[in-house]
């Protein structure tokens, strides 16, 4: 059975190495983007199964990627989980782009996890 | 991450290690781009003070997120403060405190110093009374910004 595919993008290297280190020791195939130019341009290489986004990014923020994959044949209902912080929190950001779920940061990769599998079905 | 689960696994002590190691020039970062912040409002220059607020919420953003995401939570507490109260200043939720940046971000960077030599956490500056203040204040205004939030628009990065 092949790995599901999760492109990860997180500007923020030291996360991106734990995310990486921890999703592939739980059975996920793991592409790291650096940054959202790097997310986008990543998103038609490959037939994800999952995207994870930070959301403070250079080049394209979290809500950008997003709003450009959803708009994309195929992805309408692609499973994406946006890394938010308390703050963007608490000013009531909503997430009205289709199959999304937030995950405040910071989070126990556990629950990081947990939330993929709920996603996948898996 | 379960307590001990670190120690108990030499790849994650290995990624720990090397996050540490960059707090030397976390720091350097930061303690730049807080001058920078600091020479630009002296000079009243509200544009390159904006360019530099930004520029020392992205160094602050990323420790927040890489000190808790590692388990150093008395590091993290500290970065996390900082970032959701440059948050709130760049929403422009809340009175402004741009005044205090300099000496909060000067606390943040001595707990960066204090981690990097201890090869771990930074207790001793996060349990300081100018530690818990800082927590203490960015639980207040993220408080009030929650009971007064009403926007369901991903939030402005700048102030109009």
């Amino acid at each position: 059975m092949p790995k599901p595919k999760i492109l990860i993008a997180e500007d923020e290297p030291a996360i991106a190495r734990l995310l990486e280190f921890k999703l592939s020791k739980e059975g996920f195939e793991v592409t790291i983007a650096r940054d959202g130019g790097e997310a986008s341009a990543n998103l038609p290489r490959s037939r994800w199964d999952l995207v994870i986004l930070d959301l403070m990014m250079p080049v394209k923020t979290g809500w950008e990627v997003l709003g450009e994959l959803r708009k994309v044949k195929g992805m309408e209902a692609l499973p994406v989980i946006v890394l938010s912080g308390k703050a963007e929190d608490s000013v009531g950001v909503a997430v009205p782009m289709g199959n999304t779920r937030r995950l405040a940061k910071p989070f126990a990769p556990e629950a990081l996890v947990q939330t993929i599998r709920e996603m996948l079905g898996a | 991450m379960a307590p001990g689960e670190w120690e108990d696994d030499p790849e994650l002590m290995n990624l720990r290690l090397e996050l540490i190691e960059s707090f030397a020039e976390r720091k350097s970062e930061l303690d730049a781009r807080t001058a920078d912040f600091a020479r630009a409002r002296a000079a009243g220059d509200a544009e390159a003070a904006q360019r530099a607020l930004l520029a020392v919420h992205v160094v602050v953003h990323k420790l927040a997120g890489a000190a808790s995401s590692y388990g150093l939570r008395a590091l993290g507490s500290l970065a996390e403060a900082l970032d959701d109260l440059l948050g709130m200043e760049l929403a422009s939720r809340g009175e402004s405190q741009l005044d205090r940046l300099p000496a909060r971000s000067a606390l943040l960077s001595r707990a960066l110093a204090e981690a990097h030599a201890a090869k771990g956490d930074a207790p001793a500056v996060a349990s300081s009374p100018e530690g818990r203040k800082l927590i203490s204040d960015a639980g207040s205004i993220l408080s009030e910004a929650s009971s007064g939030s009403s926007s369901d628009q991903p939030p402005s990065r700048r102030r109009s």
